[in-house]
Formats: structure tokens, sequence, C-alpha cells
């Protein structure tokens, strides 16, 4: 949530940038195979991948990976989570199929709705609001920031105290009202985030562009006698959109994170939609009774993934950062 | 509870958290914790909705008449009123003269105030005046309980174009202890609303010695700073959002308190709340959801729950123009398909009894009606086939209408019981969405524009205790709490019927005929009567159920 | 490290404080016609279940919602004053639940919140620089390694779920930390109101117990958040001391043989400029980001004050609160800026 302020950092991590002298490989398998090779050299990047792996399988195949029907509550309610000592047992016995109904692994809530499953398919609002909100704000603040910055330093800077405003806002209360005002619906939500988090990508790609606009390329495709659109959006907004890609990978995290957080709040996603952050308030209160699981899991699961999301667009910002 | 001190932190300088009453030798006092703050108390502000403001009002101030205790307990050890019965408080006594629709009041002699001031009639007629100046931010209240009491005079002449807000000859003083009071029709609402809070007696020369020539009826003295009345308690220290400190009236006219000093604190967490009560910093919680009060019961150890089936309800609301819900079909597979036991076990581990009238079982005129429904899918399917709608199909034209509002706030028990509702419904073929509203807004899309199609309500309370007041105001189309927006030619007969009949006998067999007329409509399906419960030290003990679910510091007792 | 002289670049403080006005104003009248777009109505929550028409009507007239909204912002920013002073006389508003004045609220709330994160702050920085600046000094180290991922780590945490597992473990499982009650428990003597913030207050006041107590409370969330803040900025110190560290002056250092503690406290001076700003940006948003952390722990912050005001439609609170934060946030923008700008002339130009 955090790392939401993006202050640019300049040094690329030295353990992770080439050396020049390194040779190229020629061929596509070649690149491939020493990017694997790469990869792999690197464990905390291999487990970011991992993470973002599953969390998109998850969005996918969720409700077949659930053993319960996530909205459905059952008649075990507030069931504790298997004791760790019975755990293999139970797997065995599910697995030969000897179980009249499946385990709960993470215990039930206070609804009596399976928490595991419960976990398992909120990534299809987590991950997905989060993946498409940075869509979005990608989208529109790019091209806005294009605009601002390429057509002169004045309207640049108006930009950036526009975005300053965005900036300074007390973001949760904004979030809040404009929730209320369009709706707890999914796609509301995605609107409302990717309103929060375009003048980000705006003032990126709006200092970016301002830098290349001085450049000789750029010169050079006037005199050739280009249009002026096509130069902003063949030429310089290629080249201005790193930040901006690095930067997505994070805002996917704070994105979840902020979800989590609004329906915390009581101010994102509908009842019994499952979202971990939903999750979490529902039994918030009885953590002090000693139910724990209801709020544990899927803390654990927001805790992780963000961190995956943050481990990629770490990776991402080491390589590309000139 | 163990503290390890913080490695700065002498031992000796920690104030113990776990030190039950801090008191010297010969005062008691105890800490009530709740979840929100006393906003006003002033009974014309909008903060006088808030709970704690009316249990900081019902301790301060005095009516002219109370229930008597009916002698008996609940089976959670919560003593009952005998709602046929009155006791006479700032009132000695009273008659009716029926002739002249008259009553006439006997006031008590020796009722001082906690500044020192005397209780007169001049206090009956100041307050009588300030309710009928309607001049509170909020909304005329005090008028509406002396409209609904029958009070001559109050009725919509108060309001523009007429404007008769002065008061006339409808409660005139006879001499300093006699006050007569007329009734435009004497109705068996009279007693009751006398006892209610919105009519206690005002200390009108301390009232005065604070008005100002902008605030003549002192609105803002009240509403941020004390009630000037003759209760059993007087305010110490109040500080908004945060603390309400009172203290026993040492001329208190039954006797001063028993509890010295009592400790009215905000602690908007349950689980703090819960947690404060079982170490001891706090002796009497409230508002906590069942399950914590289940686990408090199981916990013991020094704590003990207390609780009574009182006024408070649960019932699933459908409007009744709107399609589909127009056709009486609909409603009755609605009501046959609700979970009624699941709910009951699941959201009220078994706090609750299934609600089987459409007024409080502890009300005057509660029958049980001849019409009563349980969950049964098959049938529900049969009537929604009947209905036109096989297996829910052609439901889904409605999506806005197919949304089960409820108070987001009450998350904690309506979020179960939505979330099962929904399950059950979706095996009959409808996808209810779940839309919870905040209060602010679900008040005022449900209680103010009654623009809402289908909700969970477990907030309303009918203040008072007689059964054509739990229907009246809700049941009437021009009720002001017709949140359905109910309207039925014979029920609005009716109740003007039964609020003109003066035999009481005849008043509760036309209140059993509505009660099973709406019953099978249903407009409201009642699901739930639930306690009213508190979380309380076993040393506490004397509280008694009042209908507006407030605690009678004055009752208490630490043994 | 040549400084042209101590001024204060005045010219460019005072831009930016005519540009903050600006953005001010935008924002409260933003937000006064955001409010009033709001489908809902504040009155019936007000009015309650004696909704009779002539209640609502009378309500809705006493809080001038009556009237066009064009003379509603005229009431609110004090342009006519016939129902009493407005914004530009200074006058916030009264909260529509409460009925207390948003000023007097404000002052009661914003404390809380102030004492909370700067706590926070002081305590993350404490910890954070050191770490960050030995974590940069040797970079292929393991020590750097733990580090780096700890801050990727810390800075991706959901601090409303972790406040409540710390609650959990060291509250109800090992009984080490008091209750979450809010930030003196119930019988607690509250010290008198000098600045609103109680730890501070009972030092003025002498009252070391009551202090102790506030302390003691606050440990929790203390440390949820100075956790979740100290990722950035161990990140953030990380990566500029070890830019630093390779540029060419650094270079002639260590090639003139000066230990690398001397290294390390010139590199710290050029290191500073992007993490003020960051400590900057990130304590803006903490005065309204902090209201989980509120939540969770019952502090009584200005972020609960502001949910609640959003729940309850009490718009005159909202207003008030979306002003005051952003206020602060501004004037924390700037003022690291302005500091970023005297270690940095290049900045200001």
């Amino acid at each position: 949530m955090l790392n939401q302020v993006s202050v640019p950092a300049d040094a690329p991590e030295a353990e992770f940038a080439l050396t020049g002298t390194q040779a190229v490989p020629a061929t596509v398998a070649g690149r491939a195979m020493r990017l694997v090779r790469v990869l792999l050299k690197d464990p905390l990047l291999v487990c970011g991948v991992l993470i973002v792996a599953v969390s998109l399988l998850l969005v996918v195949l969720g409700p077949w990976m659930a053993p319960y029907d996530a909205q459905l509550p059952t008649r075990d309610v507030s069931q504790a989570p298997p004791a760790l000592s019975d755990v293999p047992s139970l797997i065995l016995q599910s697995l030969q199929g000897k179980l009249h109904h499946p385990v709960h692994w993470f215990g039930t809530d206070s609804t009596g709705l399976d928490v595991f499953s419960r976990v398992l398919v909120a990534p299809r609002v987590d991950v997905v609001v989060g993946l498409a909100a940075t869509a979005l704000s990608l989208f529109l603040g790019t091209l806005l920031g294009l605009f601002a910055g390429y057509f002169g330093t004045r309207s640049a800077e108006s930009i950036i105290r526009i975005s300053d405003v965005f900036q300074s806002f007390p973001i949760f209360i904004l979030a809040m009202i404009l929730v209320v005002l369009t709706g707890r619906n999914v796609i509301d939500i995605i609107v409302t985030l990717a309103c929060l988090y375009t003048p980000i990508y705006l003032r990126l790609t709006c200092s970016q562009v301002v830098s290349q606009v001085g450049r000789t390329y750029v010169e050079a495709a006037r005199a050739v006698g280009n249009r002026e659109i096509v130069i902003a959006l063949k030429h310089v907004l290629p080249n201005s959109l790193t930040p901006a890609l690095i930067q997505a990978s994070v805002t996917i995290g704070w994105a979840i994170l902020f979800t989590a957080g609004l329906t915390f709040l009581g101010a994102g996603v509908r009842p019994p939609t499952p979202e971990w952050g939903g999750m979490i308030a529902a039994s918030a209160n009885y953590l002090v009774l000693g139910e724990w699981w209801p709020s544990v899991f899927p803390g654990i699961a927001i805790s992780v993934t963000v961190f995956g999301y943050a481990i990629i667009g770490n990776v991402l910002e080491a390589r590309f950062r000139q | 509870m163990r503290r390890v001190v913080p490695f700065l932190v002498l031992a000796t300088l920690v104030a113990g958290a776990c030190q039950s009453n801090s008191s010297t030798p010969s005062t008691t006092s105890i800490t009530i914790l709740t979840p929100s703050s006393v906003a006003a108390l002033d009974t014309e502000a909008p903060g006088m909705l808030v709970l704690e403001s009316m249990q900081a009002i019902v301790n301060l101030g005095e009516p002219l008449i109370d229930f008597a205790p009916a002698g008996t307990t609940s089976p959670d050890g919560v003593k009952q009123l005998d709602f046929n019965k009155f006791d006479g408080r700032l009132a000695e006594s009273w008659s009716l003269d029926t002739s002249t629709k008259t009553w006439t009041m006997h006031l008590r002699h020796n009722v001082v105030s906690c500044v020192g001031n005397t209780f007169t009639a001049d206090d009956v007629l100041y307050t009588f005046s300030r309710a009928k100046s309607i001049t509170g931010s909020l909304g005329p209240l005090g008028w509406f309980f002396y409209n609904t009491a029958g009070v001559a005079n109050f009725d919509n002449s108060v309001f523009p174009p007429t404007s008769q807000t002065t008061l006339g000859d409808e409660v005139t003083k006879v001499d300093d202890y006699t006050v007569k009071i007329k009734v435009a029709t004497v109705r068996r609402l009279f007693l009751p609303a006398m006892t209610d809070f919105f009519t206690f007696i005002w200390d009108s020369k301390e009232m005065k010695a604070h008005a100002t020539s902008s605030d003549p009826w002192t609105h803002d003295y009240t509403a941020n700073v004390n009630a000037p009345g003759f209760g059993p308690y007087c305010l110490e220290k109040w500080t908004k959002g945060s603390d309400f400190i009172a203290h026993a009236n040492p001329k208190y006219y039954r006797g001063k308190a028993s509890i010295d000093k009592i400790d009215f604190r905000t602690v908007p967490e349950d689980a703090n709340r819960v947690a404060a009560l079982q170490s001891g910093a706090a002796q009497i919680v409230q508002a906590l959801t069942p399950k914590e009060f289940d686990f408090l019961k199981k916990a013991g150890n020094g704590v003990k729950v207390n609780g009574i089936v009182g006024n408070q309800y649960l019932f699933f609301g459908m409007a009744w123009n709107i399609k589909p819900y127009d056709n009486p079909l609909v409603r009755q597979a609605f009501a046959e398909a609700i979970p009624y036991d699941q709910i009951l076990s699941t959201s009220y581990y078994g706090t609750a009894h299934k609600w089987e009238g459409t007024v409080p079982s502890s009300y005057v005129g509660f029958h049980k009606t001849a019409t009563q429904y349980s969950l049964d899918l098959t049938k529900a399917g049969q009537l929604l086939a009947q209905a036109g709608y096989p297996n829910g199909q052609g439901l889904d034209k409605f999506p806005n209408i197919l949304q089960l509002a409820y108070v987001a706030e009450r998350e904690g028990t309506l979020g179960p019981t939505a979330t099962l509702i929904q399950a059950s419904f979706k095996q009959l073929g409808i996808n209810l969405q779940l839309n919870p509203l905040p209060q602010a807004q679900f008040a005022d899309r449900v209680y103010a524009k009654h623009d809402v199609g289908l909700f969970l309500d477990d907030q309303d309370k009918p203040d008072l205790v007689t059964g054509e007041y739990a229907l009246g105001p809700f049941m009437t189309t021009t009720g002001p709490g017709n949140y359905t927006k109910y309207s039925n030619p014979q029920m609005d007969a009716l109740v003007a019927q039964i609020y003109a009949e003066s035999d009481p006998v005849k008043q509760n067999d036309l209140l059993a005929q509505a009660q099973d007329m709406l019953m099978a409509a249903p407009n409201w399906i009642p699901i739930a009567e639930w306690e009213t419960q508190w979380g309380v030290r076993s040393n506490i003990s004397g509280i008694t159920w009042h209908p507006e679910d407030q605690l009678r510091w004055y009752d208490l007792k630490v043994t | 490290m040549v400084e042209d002289g101590l001024g204060m670049p005045w010219k460019y403080v005072f831009r930016r404080l005519g540009i903050a006005l600006v953005q001010l104003a935008a924002i409260s009248v933003g937000v006064f016609f955001l409010m009033r777009a709001l489908p809902a109505d504040p009155v019936g929550h007000l009015v309650g279940f004696n909704a009779s028409p002539e209640a609502i009507a009378h309500t809705r007239h006493f809080l001038h919602l009556d009237r066009s909204q064009w003379d509603q912002l005229a009431i609110y920013l004090g342009l006519d004053t016939s129902s009493g002073p407005g914004l530009i006389q200074g006058n916030l508003g009264s909260s529509w639940t409460t009925g207390t004045t948003i000023a007097e609220e404000v002052r009661t709330y914003l404390p809380i919140t102030l004492e909370l994160i700067t706590y926070s702050f002081f305590v993350a920085v404490l910890v954070a620089v050191p770490i960050g600046l030995a974590a940069a000094l040797k970079p292929r180290g393991p020590l750097s390694r733990v580090v780096f991922v700890y801050s990727l780590f810390a800075g991706a945490q959901p601090e409303f779920w972790w406040g409540l597992t710390f609650i959990f473990l060291f509250y109800v499982k090992l009984h080490l930390a008091p209750a979450p009650l809010g930030i003196l428990n119930p019988l607690a003597q509250a010290p008198r109101t000098v600045t609103g913030m109680v730890t501070i207050d009972s030092l003025i006041a002498g009252n070391m117990s009551t202090f102790f107590e506030a302390a003691s409370h606050l440990m929790l969330p203390v440390l949820t958040l100075a956790f979740v803040l100290s990722g950035p900025i161990i990140k953030m110190v990380r990566q500029n001391v070890l830019k630093t560290l390779q540029s060419d002056y650094m270079m002639y250092a260590r090639s003139l043989g000066l230990s690398q503690f001397r290294i390390a406290t010139y590199t710290l001076k050029n290191s500073l400029a992007p993490c003020l700003t960051l400590i900057g940006i990130l304590y803006g948003y903490m005065l309204g980001g902090a209201v989980l952390i509120e939540q969770v722990f019952s502090l009584g912050g200005l972020g609960q004050y502001a949910v609640r005001s959003v729940l309850t439609f009490d718009f005159p609170a909202i207003q008030g609160i979306v002003l005051v934060t952003t206020t602060g946030s501004l004037l924390i923008l700037l003022s690291s800026d302005v500091v970023h700008a005297l270690i940095d002339p290049r900045i200001a130009r």
C-alpha cells in the first residue's frame, strides 16, 4: 500500500544488470534458455513468478478447485481447521475418497461458509480488480501523460499540480464516496481505483515524454515530415512507456491491498462475494474470541500475493531502468 | 491478566487495567461500555436517535408515570415490567374524566432537581409548551408523542400554515401540584406515552436560565451541555465522542441511587468491549452480537449474560406495490422459502425465537396468528409456478428489485441471515443480490422514502407497548413507518376503529383481526424475536427491561 | 558539496503556496458538489422512523437542503452570511450527526492521528535508515539480500490484517500487550487537553502513569504502522546510498583512502533528499491512510471520524475532513519540496 507513492528510483540493482560484454545469443530458443537460466539463479524471482502464476491460475480455475460452493453456507458453523497432526491422514483419506464430505481445511466462518473455498475463489475479485484497474489507469494515464508532456512544459506543470491534488486527497474517503455514489459493483470499484491510479501514470509518462521530446530522433522525425500526432504516438510513446510498465506490476499489488482495505471499511464488494479483505472484516471481531482462522488465512493470501507482484515489479525495475 | 511492562516503564507506574472498581471506601462506581457515544441530550435533536443518548436521558430525567414491576424475571435474568399497571413518578396519582376528556394529574411534592429546583406544575406546562413549539432541529418528536397520546391541539394545526405553536387550554395549571390535560380522543396510549423519555419533564427554571434570545427553548444547551431534569442521576462530565460521567442525585425523591458514579463510555469495537468486560475494566457492556454474548456466556469466569425478548424483532419486508411483489402468491412463496430454524441457530445462537405474529409478543394485544410460515421449498416452488414464475424464471426481469437491502453496520447479525436467505432462494431459482447499505442510506431509503423493494430490518422498536402502536404507524396507508407502502383500506378502517374503541377487550379482538389479516398478506414476513442482551460482571444485578431497551442505572446494584 | 548560501528559495515557496491555495479552493468546491451528487439524502437518517413529511421538510429546511446548490455553496463558503459565518470567515460548520462544530471535532481527532503517525515514522526512520545504510555498504552480502527482501515484503503488507494478527498474538495469546481499547483504558484519567495528543499532554501535566498507560496502548499500532512504513523507507535509503556510492566523487574518496565510515556519513546527506521526499509523501498519505489502523485499534483518530462521517452522510464533517487532510498533505509536500530544494538548489529553478 505504501509503495503507492512512486518516487523514481535511479540506480539499477547491481546484481541484476547485465554487463555490456556478455554475448547475446542469436536464436530465440537460445535467448529463452538464457532467460530461464537467469531466472532460476534467483530464488526470489522464482517465488515471485510462482505466486503471480498461482494467482492467475486461481482467477481462471478457482471455483473448480474449491471443494465447496464459496457462497453457500454449510451446517458447520465456526468450525476450526483440522489439527496439524491430523492433516496428513485427512489428505490420504480424501484422496482415497473415503470422506462423506470434503474437509474444511481452513475451517468455517460464523455463517458456515468454507474458508478454504473462499480463499481460492477470492482472486476472481481481488486479482481481477487489480489487473483491470491497473490496465485501465495505465491506458488512460499514459495517453493523458503523453498529451500533457508533448505539448509544452506549461501544461505539463499544471497537469502535475492537478495530480498533486489527487495525491494529497485522502484516498480512502474519496474511494468510499465514489463507491457509495456508484454502487458496490465490481465494475464501479475498478473504475474508482482507475481514477485513483491514473494520476500516477500520467505523471510518470509526462516526465518521460518531456525528456524524450528534446531528443534528436524526434527532430529527425519532424524533419522527415511526420505529423505531430504520428510522432507522438509512434515514436515518443513507446520510448516513454518503460517507467509506466514497470510501475504496473506494483500497482496491481496496491490495487489488491486497496480493494481489501476498502471492503474492510465496508465500502467494497458486496457480501457474500468472496474477497480477502471482506473475509477479514467479517471475522475481525471474533479474533479476540479466539476464532483466528477466518481472518488469518485470507490475510496470508493477500500478504503473499501482493509480495509476489512487488517482486516482479522490482525485478522489472532493476532490469529496465536506464 | 498478566501484563509485561515495556522495558522503558517502571512497574510501579503503570495503572492497572486489571482493576475492577476504583473506589474509595464509600463510593461505588461502575463503567458501562457502548459502541457509540451520547450525541445530544435534547429530545428534539438528531443526536437523540442514538441509543446512547436515550440511555443518558432516561437516567437524567424523570417521567410523570412509569410501568410497575411485574415481579417476574425473564429466563435470562432480566426483570420484567407489567405493561398494564402504572406507578406514579412525578405524578403521584391521576384520574380521567371521560365526559370532558380531561386527565387530572396530581403531582408529587418535594422533588428536587440536581441544581436544587423544586418540581412544580410549571415544569409540566413548560414541557408541553416546548414540545408544541416544534423548534427542535430534528423533527417534532415531543409533539409526535403527545399527538399519539391524543392530547388536544397537538395535531397538524401546529404546522404551517396555521402554525398554532403556543400552548392553549389543553394543558392547564390548577395549582402548583395539579395539572389538567385535555385529550381530543381517549386512548389507552395516553399513559404509556407519559412513560416515554420523549415526554420527560424538564426543570423549567434551569432551562430558562440557559435560554437565549435566539434559542428561547434552550435547544443548544441541551444538545451540547446538559439536560436539566428531575432524575436519579446528575451529569458530572460529558466529552462528546468518548465518555459521559454521572453521579447519583443525593436529593432524589426515591432515595439516592445505590451506585454513586456511572462512567458511560464509548468503545466502538465489539472485541474491545468483550475484552474490557472479561478483564474487569468494565462492569456492563451492551450491543454485542449474539455470537459474542454466547462466547461471554460460555467463558463465564466472573461474567454473565442477562437477556430478554422484549420488542426487538427481525422481519423481511417487501414493497407492496412493486412488481413482482404485488402478486400475493410471490409473497407467500418467499415466506415459505426462508430458513427460519437455521437463522435462529446460526445468527442468534438460540437467543431468539420465531416471531409468530406481527406485533411483539410482550405487547398488550399480541395475537398468535392463524397463518404461520415455515421453510417448505416444495410448497414455495409450487406457489412460484402458480404465480407465473416457475423455477424463478421471469423474475430476473426485475434485477433491481431482487436486491435484499440491510444495514451494513449490522453485518455481524444480518450478514449470516441474509446469506442464508440468499442460499435458500437460490434453490428456488431466485438469484437475490445482497445490498448492505450504510445506516444513513438505509434510513433514508427505507425509513424516510419507503422506496426499497426487499429489505431486512431488525432495528424497529415501537416505543409504546400496545399493539395498535406497533401496527398503526407501520401498517396504515399514511403511517410514517409504512416502509413497504402497504395500503389496505380494510386495515386503515380497522386501525381507526381500534384507536377509537375504549373497551380494551374489544380493542384486542380487533387487533387480533388486524394481525391475522397482515400475516396472510404478508408485507412483513416475521422471522425472529431476538433478545436484548447485556454482558455483566457477576456481582451486578437489577437489570430491568424498559421498552426503549435502555438501562435504568437506578435499578442496578453491586453486591 | 558547495552551497550557494543558506537562502530559502522564497520565490519558489510563494509560487507553490499560491498554487496550493488554488488547489484547496478547487478541492473544497469539488467535494461540496460531489457530496450533493450522492444519490442518498442525509435527512432520512437524521429524522428517524418518525419520518412524517412535515418532519422531513422541517429538517431539510434547517440544513439548507431545500435551497439550490449554488445557494448552499454560497452559505458554506461564507459569501452569504445570513445563516452564520462560512468558510471564508473561518467557520467549518457543524456536524449534522452530533451538532458539535467541525473545528472542535477536528481538534479532538486530528492530534490522535498525528500522534500515531509521528511516533510510527519516528520508529520507522530510526530503524530503517541504519539498516538501509548498512545493507548498502555491503551490497552483495547476505544482510543486504535479507534487507532487500524484507523491504519488498514489508511494503506489500495489508496493515489492517497485521494489526489484527498482532492483537491476537500479543494480547490474546501472549498477554504481552494491553487490550486494544483505544489510547487510554476506560478507567484512566485523561490529561488536560493542551495539544490533544495524550502522550504529550500527560508529559506536560507531569502525569507519568497516564503517559506510560497511553504509550503502552500505542505500542501495537505504532509497531504495525512502523513495520509497514519501514519497507519503502529502507528500500529508498538502500537504493540511494548505493547510487551515491557508485558515483564518481565517491570513487575519488575511496581512492584517497577514506574509511568506510567516513564515506557512509558523506553518502547519507546526498541520499537524504529523495528519502525526505518519500517520507513527506508517505506522511501526507498517512493522514488519511491510517484509518485502517485506527479502526482496528479503536484509537479515535481522524480516519475513524472520516469513515463515520461518510457512512452517515454528514456533509459538513466530510467537507471539513477533506479540507483539513488535503491542506495538511499539500503543506507537507511543499515542505519536503522546499527541504529538497535547500539540499539541491537545482530543483527550485
